[in-house]
């Protein structure tokens, strides 16, 4: 396959060399790119991995180098069926690997700061009317870092990649097929084949951030074997019963490795992700921006990011990045969550409260018991949160398998893999107390556990439900006191924020 | 997410079971004009890729299904390859757990699957990128529609994704002509 020459290199501390074109390297040296140096992959992550300050600049490029990578093996192991289906040529295969290239070094560039740490205040998206959709509103939601991406590439790049002298003499790629790739939502072409690279279950996003995220944090958890995956990948005309379309697919010589990606993902999830401290200062710096972005408004709950759909709040959201609210939070303007975050005086787990799914009755069961806990524990519960991706991640991850000598559609590889279908990371509410407060807390959530255990010994269930969940009970075991909850538990006042959902922390 | 979501979702998936065995493109694109065209709220967000709108989690409540038993999957064989098909699994608790939710949202559960449970996987890949490119991408007119259909679906030809998009029209899914 032919494409643009690669005319520069950067040291990259996973990939080693980098290749770079010379679009690339425009698009790396304008300010709107240099922007992700100020604003670190892991947010907070360095107060328990000090190595883990790494910032999206470095993850963008990884990124970028593993898609390529990803698309030259898939072209190399599936050029027949890529030609078929989409009438590919060879010129027509060069530019679609520069799209693919521009969209993975692109696709993170609307991050705010901290990256996914501050996503709640994104703004809300504005209602419209839908042209051909009878009678209904566009839901209310959030802009996503990735609506920012398209804005950020639409506003300032699109210039660049379609004026360059190469571009607009050779291939002609519009910035529309670069956001195609990115955007949950945008209208694409022929090349959403590859979209799965950018954004889906074998994406070249986690494959890097895995590693990277890894190799700062001082961790081996995220350590698979890139390069076998890479010599596995494949496109795969699925049955008829199944799809029209083809879909990137691992060859079952490299189920071993595609394996060990998910497993290594369930680790730095446990590990990492969802290490208790750093979600606890997520929680802080969320509140600690929401106090600066307040500024000038009646409430603190209209603080948000600049808009990404109007060019001059577009432009002023690109002055947010890490040192800035850094700068801010040095000069006080954080409130009492940036001071707590100045003085690691951050609020302390009491507990994990896991949503069993061994069936649907304990499902129901154990949330109906959770809430009772929680409410039990009252005041003293200063945050809890529920990560939607603890639960999502470790299962989304099934994969099409092809045969390796007829290149047919095999299955899944929860099908071959004992080790996933048995990994399982039910869904977790880890909740929070005040430093002053958490041992009470603590000492009561185990009083309270006890007294479940008791009652279900006795079939009295206390709480709700009828079951707990086995670490629970192991750790009432160890429970030394009783208190009485009604005595000990302050006065039921708000808590700071209610239950949050859908903190993501990774990718 | 809370969990009475969950169990709305899994008790959504025996209700398709229970009609028709389905496979996991059928689902996802079920829940998808479930959701995007009756309004059901299952809290599903989809993408769109070359083939159709996707949401992994479709994926991962799946195999939550499975791992309650309230789903089992089993291996189909087709001339080029494998595949699986659901149906109902002997734990049938999570109906009683969402029947609020079955009953509430009864009429679309049957609507979706008389109209849709019956296509085969390409038609549904296509008639759902119809309604994801109508719903999301604001074309201004038909024409301007098929034609952003026709270029993630290059290989489907202009007549048959008009077809397509006359079949959503006669729905009530979506209008034949732009309101603005």
């Amino acid at each position: 396959m032919l494409h643009n020459p690669i005319t520069s290199e950067i040291r990259c501390p996973v990939h080693g060399f980098v290749g770079l074109t010379d679009l690339e390297r425009k698009i790396i040296d304008h300010p709107a790119f240099q922007r992700l140096r100020r604003i670190k992959q892991l947010a907070w992550t360095d107060y328990v991995y000090p190595g883990a300050s790494h910032s999206r600049f470095e993850h963008s490029l990884g990124v970028m180098h593993i898609a390529a990578r990803l698309f030259e093996a898939v072209v190399a192991s599936s050029e027949a069926i890529l030609k078929e289906t989409y009438d590919y040529t060879e010129a027509g295969l060069s530019r679609d690997w520069q799209i693919v290239r521009l969209a993975a070094l692109l696709h993170d560039v609307g991050h705010a700061p901290f990256s996914h740490a501050t996503e709640h205040l994104l703004p809300m998206k504005a209602v419209e009317n839908y042209s051909l959709f009878p009678g209904e509103d566009r839901p209310i939601e959030q802009f996503s870092h990735e609506d920012y991406s398209v804005a950020i590439i639409e506003t300032i790049f699109a210039e660049l990649i379609e004026q360059d002298s190469s571009n607009r003499r050779n291939a002609k790629i519009s910035a529309t097929e670069v956001t195609a790739l990115i955007a949950k939502r945008a209208p694409g072409g022929a090349s959403l084949f590859w979209k799965d690279i950018i954004s889906g279950q074998l994406d070249a996003d986690r494959m890097d951030y895995l590693l990277r995220d890894s190799l700062h944090a001082g961790v081996s958890y995220g350590r698979y074997d890139l390069d076998r995956i890479v010599a596995s990948v494949c496109a795969v005309r699925r049955p008829r019963e199944e799809s029209e379309e083809p879909k990137i697919a691992i060859m079952r010589g490299g189920a071993y490795a595609a394996e060990a990606l998910i497993v290594a993902r369930y680790w730095m999830h446990k590990q990492v992700y969802f290490h208790k401290t750093r979600l606890a200062c997520n929680f802080h710096l969320e509140h600690a921006v929401r106090n600066i972005l307040s500024v000038g408004k009646p409430e603190l709950g209209e603080a948000f990011y600049p808009r990404p759909d109007i060019k001059d709040q577009l432009l002023e959201f690109l002055k947010w990045d890490d040192y800035k609210v850094m700068g801010l939070l040095a000069e006080g303007h954080g409130g009492e969550h940036g001071q707590r975050l100045m003085e690691r005086n951050h609020y302390r787990l009491v507990c994990e409260l896991a949503e069993s799914d061994s069936t649907a009755q304990e499902l129901s069961d154990s949330a109906t018991r959770n809430e009772a806990v929680l409410n039990k524990l009252g005041a003293l519960v200063k945050h809890a949160t529920q990560p939607k991706t603890l639960w999502y991640k470790s299962k989304a991850n099934d994969l099409v398998l092809v045969e390796d000598d007829s290149k047919k559609q095999a299955g899944f590889l929860s099908e071959y893999s004992a080790l996933m279908r048995s990994i399982n990371y039910g869904s977790v509410r880890f909740v929070y107390a005040d430093k002053a407060d958490a041992k009470l807390a603590r000492e009561m959530y185990q009083s309270l556990i006890r007294d479940q255990a008791r009652s279900e010994r006795a079939n009295e269930p206390v709480l709700g439900g009828s079951a707990l969940p086995a670490e629970s009970i192991a750790a009432s075991d160890v429970a030394q006191l009783s208190l009485e909850p009604s005595t000990a538990v302050p006065k039921p006042a708000q808590r700071d924020t209610p239950v949050q959902k859908g903190i993501h922390n990774a990718g | 997410m809370p969990a009475e979501v969950l169990l709305s979702r899994l008790a959504l998936f025996t209700e398709f079971a229970r009609n028709i065995r389905l496979g996991r493109t059928a689902i996802m694109k079920l829940c998808f004009f479930l959701q995007e065209s009756k309004g059901v709220p299952l809290g599903y967000q989809f993408s769109i890729y070359s083939y159709g709108p996707f949401d992994s989690d479709v994926l991962a409540d799946l195999s939550t299904a499975e791992r309650m038993s309230v789903l089992k999957s089993d291996i189909v064989y087709y001339p080029s390859g494998t595949g699986y098909e659901y149906s109902v699994g002997p734990d049938s608790s999570v109906r009683k757990l969402a029947a609020h939710f079955l009953t509430k949202h009864g009429t679309e559960i049957k609507w979706v699957l008389d109209n849709f449970g019956r296509k085969t996987a390409g038609e549904l890949e296509l008639l759902s990128t119809i309604l994801f490119v109508a719903k999301f991408n604001n074309p201004r007119g038909v024409d301007e529609l098929l034609n952003k259909v026709a270029l993630i679906k290059p290989h489907f030809s202009r007549d048959h994704i008009f077809h397509g998009f006359q079949e959503l029209v006669k729905l009530d899914v979506l209008r034949a002509s732009p309101v603005n």
